[in-house]
């Protein structure tokens, strides 16, 4: 369980925070949206007991796990002793994450000559050596190569099975793929908290690549091998599928051009 | 024992400058042994001279330490371990030990050295605390700049090496002003005694006024 009631919060005398509150009671993905500078890592920041609030109120039961946007690792070791440094200070096994985030080949590293990607695995591999409650991840996947994140993905959501994982991410289609919850904050203030079902268009875009020109058929216009067309309601697309078909006309691919999430920041 | 960890880290990150520091400390130890050798009397003025090489080795250390709480503010490691429950005082607290964990027994190994050699237990007190106080002196000041400046890397950070030097140089020429030796000895008593004090309050102070959104990048 986690709650924020009436906080406010943020750094010297500014206020980033006001009162922002929300409770989370089921276990899942909350993924936090918002522009740059709206509150998300400050946010994470109160959650985690980084920043005290200036007033409010916040719950938490069982202990918090959080992985900052920086990568937090002392650059002069190498992986492996890093990992053996984080695991006297704050417990767990090195040898349990090694394999899991595949950091076999990079162990004798030096961090600071890693790349990116190597610093993101390892700075995630040590958020991983304990088990949690609750996970902060800012942005998880960011700078992690396509399989990797995928697997980052897949282990988030079996996490979030008995855990509690708030999430940052810019990557909305990654957001919607694995959220259950969508907060949205918008400059210090929780604009949205809803499941991510429920979240509706105000404009559906698809782009479709068939075999024939789409143009004399239908209202839109071409975006690469896409033709690309606005619809009022989702339902609208299987209504399009058989005037195609009707015509005889082959269907490659069909795809959301645009993501729901983006609404919610606009 | 993160203490332990810091100072490891303070060492291996810089292996040329930890050595060159040890081999300067070296350096001011034979010539204060020379002296020693050369003079066979010794005066309470040559004591000052004396607190050179103790002292050196902690005055140069303290910006390992300085440097590595700025790296770790900055990539934010020290805001991983409060979010892990490292109250920030502590985190504070650790890099003043890590720093004393060096500097102390070098210092004091240095200072037994001489003492040993004057053959005075009176004198080897004296240097003792002086060379002590001069080198805790230099941490809590040079930390707390470094914690309240925005931006890392800036010419206040080593401001605790500056005051440190600074005493070394007023004991030098306050040894030219005060002519009695009694006088001599008093100072370097009373004023070891109380700037060790100061320190250690300092210490104790400055870590009560730490706050956690002051370590985060």
């Amino acid at each position: 369980m986690l709650g924020l009631y009436e906080v406010s919060a943020g750094y010297g005398k500014t206020e980033v925070l006001h009162d922002v509150s929300f409770e989370i009671k089921e276990n899942g993905i909350y993924v936090l949206l918002g522009r740059n500078g709206a509150g998300k890592t400050t946010t994470l920041r109160v959650i985690a007991g980084i920043l005290p609030p200036f007033k409010g109120k916040i719950k938490k039961e069982g202990n918090i796990g959080y992985l900052s946007h920086s990568f937090a690792l002392p650059q002069e070791m190498s992986v492996k002793e890093s990992l053996e440094f984080f695991s006297r200070i704050i417990g767990g096994d090195p040898n349990n994450v090694i394999g899991r985030f595949h950091l076999e080949d990079i162990l004798d590293k030096r961090i600071s000559s890693l790349s990116q990607g190597q610093k993101k695995k390892l700075s995630l591999a040590k958020v991983f050596l304990k088990d949690y409650d609750i996970y902060l991840l800012d942005e998880p996947t960011e700078n992690l190569d396509p399989i990797l994140a995928s697997e980052i993905r897949k282990l988030i959501v079996s996490l979030s099975k008995s855990k509690i994982i708030i999430y940052t991410s810019h990557n909305l289609y990654e957001a919607r793929e694995i959220g259950n919850y969508v907060i949205v904050i918008d400059k210090g203030r929780i604009s949205l908290f809803k499941p991510i079902n429920e979240i509706r268009l105000r404009e559906y875009t698809i782009g479709i690549r068939a075999s024939e020109d789409l143009s004399k058929i239908l209202k839109g216009e071409y975006r690469g091998d896409y033709f690309v067309l606005n619809l009022n309601n989702p339902a609208e697309v299987n209504s399009i599928i058989q005037e195609l078909m009707r015509r005889n006309i082959n269907i490659y691919e069909i795809k959301e051009m645009r993501n729901p999430l983006e609404d919610l920041l606009r | 024992m993160i203490s332990f960890l810091f100072l490891k880290r303070m060492i291996k990150r810089s292996y040329s400058t930890t050595i060159y520091f040890l081999i300067a400390s070296i350096i001011f130890l034979i010539i204060d042994i020379y002296e020693i050798v050369t003079i066979k009397i010794i005066l309470p003025f040559i004591l000052i001279s004396l607190l050179m090489s103790p002292s050196i080795f902690g005055i140069m250390f303290s910006s390992l330490t300085v440097s590595l709480f700025i790296d770790d503010r900055q990539n934010g490691l020290l805001e991983f371990l409060i979010a892990e429950g490292v109250k920030p005082r502590k985190i504070y607290y650790e890099y003043v030990l890590a720093f004393l964990l060096i500097s102390i027994p070098i210092t004091v190994i240095v200072s037994v050295i001489l003492g040993l050699l004057v053959r005075n237990l009176y004198y080897m007190i004296l240097i003792l605390v002086n060379s002590i106080r001069i080198s805790w002196m230099i941490i809590p000041p040079s930390l707390y700049l470094s914690y309240l400046q925005k931006t890392a890397g800036s010419s206040r950070a080593p401001l605790g090496t500056y005051i440190g030097i600074t005493i070394l140089l007023s004991y030098i020429y306050l040894g030219s002003i005060i002519n009695s030796a009694i006088g001599i000895q008093n100072l370097m008593l009373y004023a070891g005694i109380t700037i060790l004090l100061i320190a250690i309050l300092l210490t104790i102070v400055i870590g009560y006024t730490i706050k956690s959104e002051k370590l985060i990048p």
